[in-house]
């Protein structure tokens, strides 16, 4: 099993910088998730490593040793594509003993291994099948079968359940991980969904217009983002963001957001030390939003109800402060309805400051 | 409560409606009657006939068929034929594919290639063979100077027996050799371009990615080309009536050009109707032999 390293990678693709000064390692065994919006340069990074695009600028290292002009084939890493990239005119024996009959495996071998690889990913009825005539999870298992046969140093999988309903996606999500972790293959997974990669890897490497923003345990993404795409990227629903001014009223140090102030004395010296001016946004996720009719302690402003959304085992209540439309999710049965007046507060605890101008988290 | 009356004339009208398809495939039943059922009865009818231009037929049964069987020059014209079908086909298939393999490596100028190419398809055959007969003359044709200036001796191509059957071979692989480039040309960049990276990533040599992944992939489209040029090819009448009449004696003489001869030149109606029937059967064989093997190739 391997370690992988990306120095410094840059792809240009005429003027358009796809990949931009790139530095990563991806630990052996590791499952590495690469996330981000679309056009973000994931899997043009997946593709670097692949060996099917040459970066502009930078070095890939497999185990140490520079790889970056060398063809895939030379790589030993097994690919699967996010549309699967079956051979269409192989029947699905011949797409999964393909790797093997180009590497002059004995026949009974090539036999052997492909009905072991079939059984483990429960696709033996299909060995006589074209392509065509599979659904796409089992198209999506060919793939995995045919990456998976000849035990490759690393995988690197392309969207591969985006084409999945998601039901299917939700149940291959945790078959892959199961997967990946019994055969304890070094991964990298390029996904969009942030749901997807919360669930399955071991770190996250989150990346915005070609640069990673941030790379970090699923845990320490969610908690600990470091500037405000992380924040809003991260979680379902995402994070609520308040724009708010810094202002001092005698020993207090107040969030001023127009309709309510927050007192943050407790971050005063953090904030005075990072912050650029006194522009700041509040960040706040919808579970640590605390609502009551009531006015209580730690209630700081009042909100109007704007909508309900009940999914049966949590509730996600919108609630409009003065222009601001924020989520809370609370796990308890909600007796509120549309229009209501209520008092909002936060979890001080759980809170995150970022820098207007910056875009980077001071808390 | 009424029931809505049916409007009158409604039934007249809906039969319209179910039968006018009918009359839309008339005209095409009218072109297939005339220029192929009729001619193919009446070639029928005159080969069981010994029938001359001016004379009225007198029905001898299969003797035409046995004459030619014994026919030396029809023999000889067969194998002219198919020799010239192989070797034509085969030239054209494989340097017009080798061609457009290369096209898809290059990433510029592909664009000239492909309207230069489609240059020698719009010439009529005639027009082309008129223009290679001036190209190929021993003395004031370019080809021939331009080969005695670098030492070669200056020889009449179409009419030397060594040489005429390749002139003609020379003549339908230029016309014909890009229509094959263009059509696999386009096979080829139509092809998707995911199992190419796959196999890269699985491990594929340039040559095995050739052999597993593009040459299947190709392969209906490259057999279709093959069935086209294969069923022209055999009707090829006239490059060689323009540039060498069939000659020097019968060397480059086809099974067309001997239909024509023995029905307008001899006036044998009934000789050149069995010729006729004989090479249609030939070539209706073979490409449903063809046709069958397709279907299996196409069946992915």
């Amino acid at each position: 099993m391997v370690k992988i390293h990306l120095e410094h990678v840059t792809k240009l693709f005429g003027k358009v910088v796809a990949v931009d000064d790139v530095t990563l390692t991806i630990n052996e065994k590791e499952f590495m998730v690469l996330l981000g919006p679309s056009g973000c340069g994931k899997t043009t990074t997946l593709r670097i490593i692949a060996g099917l695009e040459e970066p502009t600028e930078g070095e890939v290292y497999i185990d140490d040793e520079p790889v970056t002009y060398l063809p895939p084939k030379d790589r030993d890493i097994a690919m699967v594509f996010q549309n699967y990239a079956l051979y269409p005119h192989m029947k699905v024996y011949d797409n999964i003993a393909f790797p093997l009959r180009l590497r002059k495996y004995p026949k009974e071998e090539i036999d052997k291994m492909v009905k072991e690889v079939a059984e483990m990913l429960r696709i033996e009825e299909l060995l006589d099948r074209m392509p065509k005539q599979l659904s796409g999870g089992e198209q999506q298992r060919v793939a995995l079968a045919r990456a998976l046969i000849r035990r490759p140093k690393a995988f690197l999988l392309d969207e591969p359940l985006s084409n999945l309903d998601a039901k299917l996606r939700v149940m291959m999500r945790a078959e892959l991980k199961r997967l990946q972790k019994e055969l304890g293959v070094t991964t990298v997974y390029v996904t969009h969904d942030q749901a997807e990669a919360m669930t399955m890897a071991d770190r996250i490497a989150i990346m915005k217009d070609g640069k990673i923003q941030q790379v970090g345990s699923p845990a320490d993404v969610f908690n600990k983002p470091v500037n405000l795409f992380v924040a809003g990227f991260i979680g379902s629903p995402p994070m609520n963001f308040i724009e708010c001014t810094a202002t001092e009223k005698g020993d207090q140090f107040l969030l001023d957001a127009g309709e309510f102030q927050l007192d943050v004395t407790c971050f005063k010296d953090i904030i005075k030390k990072n912050a650029t001016s006194s522009e700041l946004v509040l960040g706040i996720r919808p579970d640590n939003v605390m609502v009551d009719r009531e006015r209580k302690e730690g209630l700081v402003a009042k909100a109007t109800v704007y909508v309900i959304e009940p999914l049966g085992s949590e509730t996600i209540i919108d609630l409009a402060i003065g222009d601001n439309i924020i989520k809370a999710r609370t796990l308890e049965v909600v007796d509120l309805k549309m229009g209501d007046e209520v008092w909002v507060g936060f979890d001080m605890e759980r809170l995150h400051i970022f820098d207007k101008k910056t875009e980077k988290a001071i808390i | 409560m009424e029931t809505p009356q049916k409007p009158k004339g409604r039934k007249k009208v809906r039969w319209i409606e179910k039968n006018i398809k009918f009359l839309f495939v008339v005209p095409a039943i009218i072109y297939l009657l005339a220029l192929l059922l009729f001619p193919a009865v009446f070639n029928l009818y005159a080969s069981l006939h010994d029938w001359w231009i001016g004379r009225s037929p007198k029905f001898i049964g299969a003797e035409n068929f046995i004459e030619l069987f014994h026919d030396n020059r029809f023999i000889n014209d067969v194998i002219v034929t198919f020799k010239f079908v192989i070797i034509a086909v085969t030239i054209e298939v494989g340097l017009g594919f080798l061609l457009a393999l290369a096209a898809t490596k290059i990433t510029k100028g592909v664009q000239i290639f492909r309207v230069l190419f489609i240059f020698p398809i719009m010439v009529a055959p005639i027009a082309a063979g008129y223009m290679w007969r001036m190209l190929l003359h021993a003395d004031y044709g370019v080809i021939p100077n331009l080969l005695a200036r670098l030492g070669f001796p200056r020889v009449e191509v179409l009419s030397n027996p060594k040489l005429a059957f390749w002139g003609i071979i020379l003549i339908d692989v230029w016309q014909w050799m890009p229509f094959v480039f263009l059509v696999t040309y386009a096979g080829l960049t139509a092809l998707p371009k995911e199992p190419y990276e796959a196999a890269l990533v699985d491990g594929a040599s340039s040559w095995q990615i050739f052999r597993h992944i593009t040459l299947p992939l190709i392969s209906p489209i490259l057999l279709t080309v093959t069935l086209l040029r294969f069923v022209e090819a055999f009707k090829v009448f006239d490059i060689i009536y323009i540039t060498t009449g069939g000659g020097p004696g019968i060397m480059t003489e086809s099974l067309s050009l001997y239909v024509y001869i023995q029905g307008l030149k001899f006036f044998n109606l009934g000789y050149a109707g069995c010729i006729a029937w004989v090479f249609f059967l030939i070539v209706m064989v073979l490409t449903t032999l063809y046709i069958l093997r397709l279907r299996k190739e196409m069946k992915l």
